[in-house]
């Protein structure tokens, strides 16, 4: 009998909730540290929530990943409905989310475990997942999941303009920001993230440049064989989702909100894209 | 008339130094031909000192031959123009030394010829050559002498007929260009050609031009200036040619260049001019001397310098503002035309290598933003004159330029931020100079100032000393106070379509004053950000940008 698979990731990869629930995707909860509070992404704050209190807080919010205990208790919940599980947790570059979902792990030896570094974040790792878990749905075998992830990685692509480059300059990880900051104009600055690093790809003035931006860019990329919009409560998501979709009226364009994690690092009304090139 | 009369190179110098008499002695009534009543690049300043830079080419040459000294005029011509006339003039100078090449002397018929040439290259040298300017008024001059040569041997006829039409077709410029006619006015430019012209006229029928003072001081050279003149690191300001054979332009300007600040160094294997700044006028002499014989050697202390500013009535400032420092070398550089500290602030903080000095009130000369962009380290340079009459002297800049340089015609301080923020330190110079030409055409420009003159213009009736607003170089407004015609300027420019205003404010405006200002208009505008900025710049109280 062929061994059943699950896949289990993070609530950094921004999985849309319903793509979760319909592809069987076990989704463990970052934690965010709100004015002393530590909140479950997702659930004891949503994000919209998030986005509303960011601006107005005068603490830089601070991120945590799950307890090993948390993550323990997820393999837990899987014993009797899958025999492997694929793990996909944000970039070990950037946290310490892979390590403490090992650990997890060790305390469930019923589940032969497999662990992916994505080396992505945000949808980087949500596409990821989702493929692993439409191909396991089918009946694909673990080695072949790994090889196929192997194959998509260096295919993804991330795209966002933010809003302002504020949240950027506090979060002090990217270092370009600081002189940007500098700068005596209120850009927008647009980036691509490649391996998990804010590269500055290009600046803008205004949101409907900003979105022209990107979709020239996404026009610019070729053929494509996944693509998501991606934001963080953008106001104008939905005008951009119809903009992206009728350039793609063929593929199915899902959205996808970016966690707090991710978003304190970026703050409110980021908007972009999340694809996978095609081969 | 039977006698043949012509031109010797010592009389042709004679005329060309009458011209710029003349020329200045009707400076302020050319300066005064504004179409627009606002603070401009004003035309008889620009063509005179674009003038006084071909004259003090040939000022102390010993020099009899027609050709030779068409081609010094042309030089000095080139390099000193400012200004759209002023660099349409230039063209006319370099047209009619090419004829004039090595002739000894001048004849009724070269004369003819060599206006000709003058007016095919200045036409050449436009992109979109606008019928009712100076380009008319040169052609029209030449067709006449053309006429008139096919008559007579007398140079001073052929000079007289042309100068009376030249006047005529001025008279005429109102018919070809509506906005001269709106703004009751003949064209500026028209009108120093003509006054030029007739300068030299005079002065072969012999009759004497006067020659105030101040003049006189002006045209022997710069007079040592007795105020205080801000400290400077160089020193000297040497300027020299270097007449020899082989010589290794790259060495020359590798070697100079190593010796001091805004070098500049262009020529050929025969002849190669050098200025450089130097705290010791002997290093780069010495230097020099060993490569061939030296020529036209000129030694300034800085003072002289500043008199040239002076004369431009701006303040004193060094030429090339610092790049960012600590920015690794890269392919393509731009490099600003400015005026205001906070502009330049603006402009090196997105990324510009250098400023140029200047914008509204002062153009800067071709050979002005040619020492910037051959002083930046990047072999590749954009140029962002940022004011439409600065665009044709950028474009000279860059076709002397031993760099690759790519001229976008910005025409605005917002057009320039819009333009340098799509620049991409990855990509080539031709995609960069067409990306940001594109970016500049998406913003919206507006401008708020004191008129200089009463004025009616597009319907707008202003009078001396009113505020003034205008939206892309068009007067849209005119009005009591300040705020009231930045606020219906704002609402001529569309504001309420569009999502970011900047209001740039200048020497005359406080920071209060202008976020005073900004939260009202945020109150008016609730959907739409405003953002204040200090521009520092003269005589516009606010420059206004909107996409």
């Amino acid at each position: 009998m062929t061994p059943r698979i699950r896949i289990l990731t993070d609530s950094t990869s921004d999985v849309p909730p319903e793509l979760a629930r319909q592809l069987n995707i076990t989704v463990v909860p970052a934690y965010v540290q709100i004015e002393g509070q530590s909140l479950r992404d997702g659930e004891q704050i949503t994000r919209e929530e998030f986005y509303r209190r960011l601006p107005s807080l005068t603490k830089v919010p601070t991120t945590a990943v799950p307890s090993v205990y948390e993550f323990a208790a997820a393999f837990r919940s899987l014993v009797g409905q899958a025999d492997e599980v694929i793990v996909i947790p944000l970039a070990s570059t950037l946290s310490s989310m892979i390590s403490v979902a090992e650990l997890g792990a060790r305390e469930v030896p019923e589940l032969k475990v497999h662990f992916v570094d994505s080396q992505q974040l945000a949808m980087g790792i949500g596409w990821q997942v989702i493929m692993a878990a439409e191909a396991a749905a089918q009946g694909t075998s673990a080695p072949e999941i790994l090889a196929m992830l192997e194959d998509v990685r260096p295919r993804i692509r991330l795209l966002a303009v933010l809003d302002t480059v504020k949240y950027l300059v506090h979060s002090g990880r990217v270092s370009w920001a600081k002189g940007f900051a500098a700068r005596l104009l209120d850009i927008k600055p647009l980036i691509e993230f490649r391996q998990g690093e804010a590269v500055l790809v290009g600046q803008v003035r205004t949101r409907r440049r900003a979105m022209e931006q990107l979709l020239e860019m996404l026009q610019g990329l070729g053929s494509l064989e996944r693509l998501a919009v991606i934001h963080s409560c953008a106001p104008d998501w939905e005008p951009f989702h119809a903009r992206v979709q009728a350039l793609f009226p063929d593929m199915e364009v899902p959205v996808s909100e970016i966690g707090p994690v991710i978003g304190t690092h970026i703050g409110p009304a980021a908007l972009g894209i999340a694809v996978i090139l095609g081969r | 008339m039977t006698d043949a009369i012509v031109v010797d190179g010592e009389r042709f110098k004679r005329l060309v130094y009458a011209g710029l008499v003349w020329l200045r002695q009707h400076q302020e009534e050319i300066n005064a031909l504004n179409v627009f009543p606002v603070p401009d690049g004003d035309t008889g300043t620009n063509m005179v000192l674009t003038m006084q830079s071909a004259w003090d080419e040939v000022a102390g040459v010993d020099e009899n031959n027609v050709g030779k000294v068409a081609h010094r005029v042309a030089h000095g011509a080139l390099m000193g123009a400012r200004g759209n006339s002023g660099v349409i003039l230039s063209q006319v100078w370099r047209g009619m030394a090419r004829y004039l090449d090595n002739k000894e002397w001048l004849t009724a018929s070269d004369l003819a010829a060599a206006l000709e040439e003058g007016v095919r290259t200045a036409y050449r040298g436009v992109i979109r050559p606008v019928e009712g300017t100076i380009l008319t008024v040169a052609r029209e001059a030449a067709e006449e002498a053309t006429q008139a040569a096919a008559r007579t041997t007398d140079v001073s006829v052929v000079l007289e007929r042309a100068v009376r039409r030249a006047w005529d077709a001025l008279s005429r410029t109102p018919d070809l260009l509506p906005v001269l006619a709106e703004a009751g006015v003949v064209d500026a430019g028209g009108q120093g050609l003509c006054v030029i012209l007739e300068g030299m006229t005079r002065a072969l029928r012999g009759e004497l031009i006067g020659e105030p003072a101040a003049v006189a001081a002006a045209i022997s050279g710069p007079a040592f200036a007795a105020e205080a003149v801000p400290e400077e690191e160089y020193g000297y300001d040497v300027q020299f040619l270097i007449v020899g054979q082989n010589l290794d332009v790259e060495a020359i300007r590798r070697d100079i260049d190593a010796m001091g600040a805004s070098a500049l160094v262009v020529g050929d294997a025969e002849i190669v001019k050098v200025h450089v700044h130097v705290p010791d006028p002997g290093v780069p002499l010495s230097y020099a001397v060993r490569m061939g014989s030296l020529r036209d050697v000129v030694v300034e202390d800085m003072q002289a310098q500043y008199q040239e500013f002076v004369r431009a009535r701006e303040p004193a400032r060094p030429a090339i503002a610092t790049a960012v420092s600590g920015a690794p070398p890269r392919e393509v550089g731009v490099v600003a035309v400015a005026a205001g500290d906070g502009l330049e602030k603006v402009f090196l903080s997105l990324g510009a290598s250098a400023i140029i000095p200047g914008g509204q009130t002062m153009n800067p000369s071709t050979e002005e933003i040619l020492r910037v962009v051959e002083s930046i380290p990047t072999p590749k340079v954009v140029i962002l004159p940022n004011n439409g009459n600065i665009i044709l002297a950028a474009r000279q800049a860059q076709e002397l330029s031993q760099k690759e340089v790519a001229v976008v015609p910005t025409r605005s301080i917002p057009q320039g931020v819009a333009a340098l923020l799509v620049f991409n330190h990855q990509a080539d110079l031709k995609e960069n100079a067409e990306a940001m030409t594109r970016a500049a055409e998406e913003v919206r420009t507006g401008e708020v100032t004191t008129a200089t003159r009463d004025a009616k213009l597009n319907g707008v009736t202003v009078r001396q000393g009113q505020i003034i607003g205008l939206q892309d170089d068009q007067l849209v407004v005119s009005g009591e106070t300040v705020d009231e015609v930045v606020e219906i300027l704002l609402e001529r420019m569309g504001v309420a379509d569009l999502e970011i205003v900047t209001l740039y404010y200048g020497a005359g405006v406080s920071q209060e004053e202008a976020e005073a200002l900004a939260a009202r208009l945020q109150e008016e505008y609730p959907d739409q950000s405003f953002e204040v900025v200090y521009g520092g710049q003269p005589h516009y109280f606010y420059i206004l940008s909107a996409e």
